[in-house]
């Protein structure tokens, strides 16, 4: 190799490194920052429009109000991953005279959201909550009246708080905390 | 004051009775172990909690999804997770991921036995925590917490980068609670966690 050729290419080398140092950081700081496509919307099956709305497929919400206990969703479920059973709940329910309403075990559910697309009476939906991460294996088993609660807030210390991602073509990509 | 089982874990690692020399070793390493405990414990976890080296036991599809965690977008280097390991006794995590079949299970299992005290595991995805997708086959393991100790469960059919990374920080969680032997002295509630 001449030496006109090894300085060249370690003046490449240098100029890259260089760049560097004023492009933006690519990468996102998850805990603090978070990029949630469509934070409004939950995941649904709207029937009128066949058709399922925007958004990310995470922990499940059941209506416990709208919810007949027909056990589409189980048999659906069934098929795939057998992560849904019926459990009793105490208490009136007029639409739910038996008063079951299905189980959820996350450690066997693969967030497809069929069960979602199958329950015809608009009671599940999925929200955008992906922190699920347990230390035991039981408390992967949430129960009806767990999956009825909207997701608890994160602790104050790790909260996301919204991001979204800048396409800049000259500095690169980065993300920002978002306004609203 | 050690549980019942760090006993026994210690009397399986340094066998006492017949050989002299062992024995004087195992109580040898008891002497220094409880000096070191008390004052050092914090400063030890603490060093533990950013140089976790992995092993990734990628056997299907979630391992997809380590490779975008380590990627620049999410960068697990972040938290101290370096990919690049030289060998299984210089790793402290066991990070599975995939389907684990009863073949695989054998070979699991010599590489948990081969990694050195402290270890931790996480069991990532729905088929190596439950069988998930393949629930009832006659060739997967219905959940490789049946055979081997589980630390974290990260749920997830692949799980997202976001889900491991929350998984790793409750690790982070644990082990920052733990002795320095690395045995859970309590588990941190939800609520408590945080970046350490
Ligand atoms: S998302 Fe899929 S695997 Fe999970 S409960 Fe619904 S149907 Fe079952
Ligand atoms: S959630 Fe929907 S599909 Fe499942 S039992 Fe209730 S009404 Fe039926
Ligand atoms: S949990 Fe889903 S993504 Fe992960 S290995 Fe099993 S089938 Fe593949």
């Amino acid at each position: 190799m001449k030496a006109s050729e090894f300085l060249s290419g370690f003046l490449k080398v240098v100029e890259s490194g260089l760049r560097h140092l004023v492009r933006k950081r690519m990468t996102l700081r998850y805990p603090e920052f978070l990029v949630v496509p469509a934070p409004d919307e939950l995941f649904g099956f709207k029937p009128g429009e066949a058709r399922d709305t925007n958004g990310l497929r995470g922990r499940h919400l059941l209506d416990l109000d709208r919810c007949t206990g027909c056990r589409l969703c189980e048999i659906t479920c069934n098929g795939i991953s057998g992560a849904i059973t019926m459990v009793k709940v105490e208490g009136q329910f007029p639409r739910n005279k038996r008063g079951i309403f299905p189980s959820i075990d996350y450690g066997r559910c693969v967030f497809c959201g069929l069960c979602v697309d199958a329950c015809i009476f608009d009671a599940l939906f999925m929200t955008d909550r992906e922190e699920l991460a347990e230390y035991d294996r039981a408390a992967l088993l949430y129960g009806p009246e767990e999956i009825s609660k909207p997701p608890k807030e994160l602790p104050v210390k790790i909260r996301a708080k919204r991001a979204e991602l800048i396409l800049d073509e000259r500095r690169g990509a980065h993300h920002v905390q978002r306004k609203n | 004051m050690r549980s019942e089982t760090g006993r026994k874990r210690l009397a399986l690692s340094f066998p006492t009775g017949g050989n002299g020399a062992a024995a004087f070793v195992g109580r040898l390493r008891d002497i220094i172990i409880k000096s070191v405990a008390s004052p050092l414990g914090y400063v030890i976890n603490w060093s533990r909690l950013y140089s976790l080296w992995p092993v990734h036991l990628e056997t299907a599809c979630c391992s997809v999804e380590l490779g975008a965690a380590a990627g620049a977008r999410w960068d697990l280097e972040r938290f101290g997770v370096l990919e690049a390991f030289g060998s299984l006794r210089q790793c402290d995590l066991l990070m599975i991921l995939g389907t684990v079949t009863r073949k695989m299970m054998k070979r699991l299992r010599v590489i948990w036995e081969q990694m050195p005290e402290p270890k931790w595991s996480m069991a990532i995805g729905a088929c190596c925590i439950s069988g998930g997708l393949y629930t009832d086959s006659y060739n997967v393991v219905q959940g490789v917490d049946m055979e081997i100790p589980i630390d974290v469960y990260v749920p997830g059919c692949p799980p997202s980068p976001r889900k491991i990374i929350y998984g790793l920080l409750l690790l982070q969680n644990k082990i920052i609670n733990s002795d320095v032997l690395g045995r859970p002295k309590r588990l941190p509630d939800r609520e408590e966690v945080r970046i350490v």
